[in-house]
């Protein structure tokens, strides 16, 4: 039985690891740039790898059964995508020292977002006649809104990036354009129950990664992103939220096996 | 032996097809909402025939208001049954909002 303590619990245990991970970035940061871009580049490598095998746990405990099952198979492959991504990002980055972008690591991070995409399809799935045309239309608005001003900007003649680079940067808020949409019609749709609060977690650890993704194609375009930069903090949130949300599902769900108890008897 | 009665073969049907629409989403659904009608109700699914208020509660306190959308899927399963007083009387309680 989950209390309202052990929520509060909860939430205090994940706003004191996002401040210590905010306040963990900006020492670095003036340590020097190598140090903060070392301690940047692990915790990208240790926070999706934990989510990679909390999202494990997670397909294990739902046993690939029903919607939600085929949802959770789709957000830890997805995250195991970005797991990998990251950790090429960190081989090109602290091995090999060149710069990781454009690299390999691109194609684990744009794959993994189709399945995220899939993931939201079949989480609400079970609860579609739910959703209604304003929620749609809602979602659908903000996503045009947020994508227009982006692709308006990626039309400056004066940028410095080749076709390719410019075409594998639009791809990235382009595909949050469109997860984007049922990740809002989520937020519309759990708004209250137990499984809010799980979705909320994941929904701000997508909402992270959309901004950090946005804002790190702009700052591309202006050739002003630097390593350690603040927005590799919103990508590091993004994982931990979305720990915490699987965290929290686990908890939900957690059974004490009763079917095993009454075979027993 | 004696063939089930009616109320019991109903209370069957009735226990399947929300075993089934729980099924649907997720086998730990199904599981959860088990646990809590045993824990807080001291009742199994099947009781919930005799006691929809049991469910009704448990699935709004889960899914909030889109707990519409899988009492719709119970309702889908039964509409065959609906004739039957007791299975009316079931749906109409487990779809309250």
């Amino acid at each position: 039985m989950i209390t309202t303590l052990d929520t509060i619990k909860g939430q205090r245990f994940l706003v004191s690891t996002l401040i210590a991970t905010g306040f963990a970035i900006l020492f670095f940061n003036f340590v020097n740039e190598q140090t903060a871009l070392l301690f940047t580049d692990l915790m990208f490598v240790f926070t999706s790898g934990s989510v990679a095998i909390l999202s494990i746990i997670v397909v294990i405990q739902n046993r690939l059964e029903g919607y939600h099952g085929k949802a959770w198979a789709l957000f830890s492959s997805a995250v195991i995508f970005w797991f990998i991504a990251e950790v090429i990002w960190t081989l090109y980055q602290q091995v090999y020292k060149i710069d990781p972008w454009p690299s390999e690591a691109d194609f684990f991070w744009l794959v993994g977002y189709p399945l995220f995409f899939g993931f939201l399809m079949y989480y609400q799935r079970p609860v579609h006649k739910s959703i209604t045309k304003k929620m749609v239309v809602i979602s659908t608005l903000i996503s045009i809104s947020i994508l227009v001003p982006l692709l308006y900007v990626s039309y400056d003649d004066n940028l410095q990036l080749d076709e390719f680079e410019q075409l594998l940067g639009l791809s990235y808020p382009i595909l949050n354009a469109f997860v984007l949409v049922p990740l809002l019609i989520g937020v519309f749709l759990f708004f209250k129950g137990k499984v809010n609060f799980m979705w909320i977690l994941m929904s701000l650890g997508m909402i992270s990664f959309i901004v950090s993704d946005n804002w790190f194609f702009l700052t591309t375009l202006n050739e002003s992103y630097h390593p350690g930069h603040p927005l590799d903090l919103l990508y590091i949130w993004g994982y931990v939220l979305f720990s915490f949300g699987l965290y929290d599902h686990m908890k939900i769900f957690h059974t004490k096996n009763i079917f095993h108890k009454l075979d027993q008897n | 032996m004696s063939l089930p009665d009616d109320y019991t073969i109903t209370k069957v049907l009735v226990f399947l097809s929300v075993e089934k629409a729980l099924r649907e989403i997720n086998g730990s659904v199904f599981e959860k909402v088990t646990e809590i009608l045993k824990t807080k109700y001291n009742s199994y699914l099947y009781d919930c025939y005799d006691h929809p208020e049991y469910l009704n509660q448990i699935l709004k306190d889960f899914f909030g208001d889109c707990f519409v959308a899988i009492t719709d899927t119970i309702k889908k399963y039964l509409v065959e049954y609906s004739n039957r007083k007791k299975v009316n009387h079931f749906i109409e309680v487990v779809c309250n909002k």
